[in-house]
């Protein structure tokens, strides 16, 4: 390898992590589009989902019972879309159950917006959501 | 009066409680409870803004829902935008529960902070939570407290700076959760009442109850509880389900009473401070639209019952609605106020309820001032269901809105319209009031169910009443929103009776194409009720509705209506309404049902004679007060895709 092409490669990385760098700084690094949660971490969130929000969203998500809102679809993608994914986060933490918010454990939010993701079509990753401040960098996206 | 206070107790206790209940009145310029004042009539004498300059009203501040201090220490604190709070002013600062439900103290003129209520620990658990409807004040002397429930507790909260009572409840809280069966968390979404020294909780322990839906018919009674405004104790529990032996119990056959529940009053209470009575409106019972397992009148359920804020004893009560079907709540506040009738002054109360009917009553012992009738009503075609025969149905006034459907009810301004409504509401039952709801066929041909009108979120609801001491007129705010009433054979493991409505009340609300109303407006009105002869005076539309859709607006059409909830605010001479929100639950679908604009009507014509458009749509009753020689009226607003907020209106 010619030292010009070493130098090429090195620039070329800098470069690289320079706007990786800036992605992070400036904003969103990942969307929904990108697996941003695991299959295991979907199948927790459903099992709260069951426990805790199904008597009103219901099984289906569809929502219903005291006027509760629908949990998939295109009007709740469409509400969604554009804003970072912490925002569902901080409002299903902020805000539900709605006769008791505030019950919700972090991780427990952290699951259910995995499994919410999973049922509005949004694809699994490798990795879990572990904290809140990750979300603030992943961008809730629709493929439309 | 505080010098006057001081030397009664001095002299006697028992006058001294006299005085306090008459020093708690408003100063003239407040707002002291979130309905005006405890005769709930939403009305202030105020005259600043008056219909000749109310053209000149522009906002002056803005707050938001929470304050940014709170969002700073609690970075996802991210409240839902249904902020329904009605603030209150007293000597002089602005309270409001925030859209947490935390209390925020702030300048009338400017909006400033000048305290918020810190969460009781400080975690994000504690801090989460959801506005309330309104608060109430007390004073005795110097001591200024402000009354709030917040999730299981009762708070009271010093009105200097926030913070709490210790020797009030346990550390300055008292917990609202009941034990005993089928009980869970306390939730309420209005607020206390103090009358004398005490306060009334309403609310609601209910678990797994299905007063809202549900395949369950276990559940428990949402008693009404007293407590000693000083301490916080426990003072008197007022059975909202007789139990055995009490007067009541046998109006629930097979010993029902036992396992039913729910019939919370949970919309706002009022008080006579002068006669020491608060006015309960209870709801419907557990398992609203199938009462197979619990024959008979099944009381207290959409019943106002009168109860001796000392004591707890019912002084008198009267049922709306025997054996409920439809969740025909009892709805907005219990309205006080005097008429005069025939040449006599009749101390009032004035009820609506879901079904669209005003009860009037006479306050000191329950007795209807127009006859109220038992009449027939058609009888149920469930097995095993015990509809009540007969009905009270008062003579007068009027309904305020549309009761029972039928095909002559629909939209029918073009023929395209027309002929959509009439597919759109083929698939169901029609009839008048009190039909029963029906079976859902298993045929996609057969009927799907019956199509009612009001329907379970009711014609009325909190918003609904407000009350002019000075003309003796009732102003019913109300939106048309028919729904649909199925009942299936139980087919889930959890149900505990043999027939129950679908999961998630199926499709409760039939929808046109494009969004249109299938029936014909207003979809939301003002119904001013002359009191003094038990007449409707005027009705007006109370919003644009759908009238700028691509099928109405070529007709030019004048307001059509809002399907929503917006609360009104009397003054001197105007009545003040906005076009309610998408955020509040229970209300129409799409852009139609709601809207940005605020507007002041001629309150004894109800002409528009201003109007504006506010950053958002109100999402609580608007109120007004005096601050330094002038008039503010300060309403929340919000939406889905607007944060909640408070808006303040001055003239320049």
């Amino acid at each position: 390898m010619s030292k010009w092409k070493s130098l090429e490669l090195w620039g070329l990385l800098v470069c690289f992590v320079s706007v990786a760098v800036l992605a992070k700084s400036a904003g969103p690094e990942a969307t929904t589009q990108d697996g941003v949660y695991s299959q295991a971490q979907a199948d927790e969130g459903k099992k709260t989902y069951g426990e805790k929000c199904s008597s009103c969203h219901l099984e289906s998500l569809e929502g219903g019972v005291n006027e509760s809102p629908a949990l998939k679809g295109d009007e709740f993608i469409s509400h969604w879309n554009g804003k970072p994914l912490r925002a569902l986060y901080s409002r299903i933490l902020s805000t539900m159950p709605v006769n008791d918010p505030g019950s919700l454990e972090e991780k427990e939010t952290l699951d259910l917006v995995a499994y919410i993701l999973e049922r509005n079509g949004f694809p699994a990753g490798k990795t879990e959501m572990t904290k809140p401040e990750d979300l603030s960098n992943i961008q809730f996206k629709s493929k439309k | 009066m505080r010098r006057s206070l001081l030397l009664c107790v001095m002299i006697a206790p028992a006058i001294a409680l006299t005085v306090a209940s008459a020093a708690q009145s408003e100063k003239p310029g407040e707002w002291a409870y979130y309905g005006g004042d405890k005769s709930f009539n939403r009305y202030s004498p105020l005259a600043q803004i008056s219909r000749d300059n109310v053209k000149n009203l522009q906002i002056v501040w803005r707050r938001p829902g929470v304050d940014p201090s709170l969002k700073q220490k609690f970075p996802d604190l991210n409240p839902s935008h249904y902020y329904n709070a009605t603030p209150i002013m007293v000597d002089g600062v602005a309270y409001t529960p925030n859209a947490v439900g935390l209390l925020e103290a702030f300048n009338p003129a400017t909006g400033k902070t000048i305290w918020v209520q810190q969460p009781f620990e400080p975690t994000m658990k504690e801090a989460s939570g959801r506005s309330m409807r309104g608060i109430d004040s007390w004073r005795s002397g110097s001591d200024l407290r402000l009354l709030l429930v917040r999730g299981n507790y009762l708070y009271a909260v010093n009105a200097k700076d926030g913070s709490l009572y210790p020797a009030f409840g346990e550390k300055g809280r008292v917990d609202l959760r009941m034990t005993g069966p089928f009980t869970g968390r306390f939730h309420w979404s209005s607020g206390p009442i103090v009358v004398g020294d005490v306060v009334v909780v309403a609310g609601s322990s209910a678990a797994n109850g299905a007063g809202d839906g549900g395949f369950v018919k276990e559940s428990s009674p949402d008693d009404v509880r007293g407590y000693d405004v000083h301490t916080g104790k426990l003072l008197w529990t007022f059975d909202a389900v007789p139990k055995p032996g009490e007067p009541g119990y046998d109006t629930w056959g097979n010993d029902s009473a036992k396992t039913a529940g729910n019939l919370s009053a949970w919309c706002p209470l009022s008080g006579d401070e002068k006669l020491g009575l608060v006015y309960l409106p209870f709801s419907a019972p557990t398992s609203s639209y199938y009462g197979g397992w619990r024959p008979g009148n099944n009381l207290y359920s959409d019943t106002l019952v009168a109860v001796d804020v000392q004591t707890g004893k019912m002084k008198w009560y009267y049922q709306m609605i025997h054996h409920d079907l439809w969740e025909y709540d009892n709805i907005g506040p219990p309205v006080l106020g005097q008429i005069n009738v025939d040449g006599k002054h009749v101390e009032a109360v004035m009820q609506a309820n879901k079904n669209a009917f005003l009860y009037v009553l006479d306050r000191t012992n329950g007795k209807p001032v127009w006859p109220i009738k038992e009449r027939p009503v058609p009888p149920s075609t469930i097995p095993g269901e015990h509809a009540s025969p007969t009905q009270p149905f008062p003579t007068k006034p009027p309904a305020f809105d549309l009761q029972g459907l039928s095909d002559a009810d629909l939209i029918n301004f073009t023929p395209e319209l027309h002929k959509e409504a009439l597919a759109a509401v083929k698939p169901f039952v029609l009839g008048p009031l009190y039909t029963p709801p029906t079976m859902k066929s298993d045929s996609p041909d057969g009927k799907q169910g019956l199509l009612m009108s009001p329907g379970d979120w009711g014609s009325g609801n909190w918003n609904t009443g407000a009350f002019d001491p000075e003309t003796d007129m009732y102003y019913a705010v109300s939106m048309t929103m028919p729904e649909v009433f199925q009942i299936i054979k139980a087919n889930d493991a959890k149900a505990t009776m043999p027939y129950n409505e679908p999961e998630g009340r199926g499709y409760s609300t039939i929808k046109m194409p494009n969004d249109m109303p299938y029936t014909k407006p207003p979809y939301g009105r003002i119904t001013a009720i002359n009191m003094d002869r038990g007449e409707i005076a005027w009705m007006s539309a109370d919003g644009d509705g759908p009238r700028n859709s691509p099928e109405l607006k070529p007709l030019n059409l004048p307001m059509l209506g809002v399907m929503s909830r917006p609360a009104p605010l009397i003054t001197k001479t105007l009545l003040f309404l906005g076009e309610g929100s998408d955020a509040i639950i229970g209300s129409g679908k799409g852009p139609y049902a709601w809207g940005k604009k605020f507007r002041a009507y001629d309150k004894a014509t109800g002409k528009v004679i201003w109007e504006t458009e506010l950053p958002s749509g109100t999402t609580g009753g608007p109120m007004t007060y005096t601050y330094q020689g002038k008039q503010y009226i300060v309403v929340a607003v919000g939406s889905k895709h607007d944060a909640p907020e408070l808006v303040a209106l001055a003239l320049p």
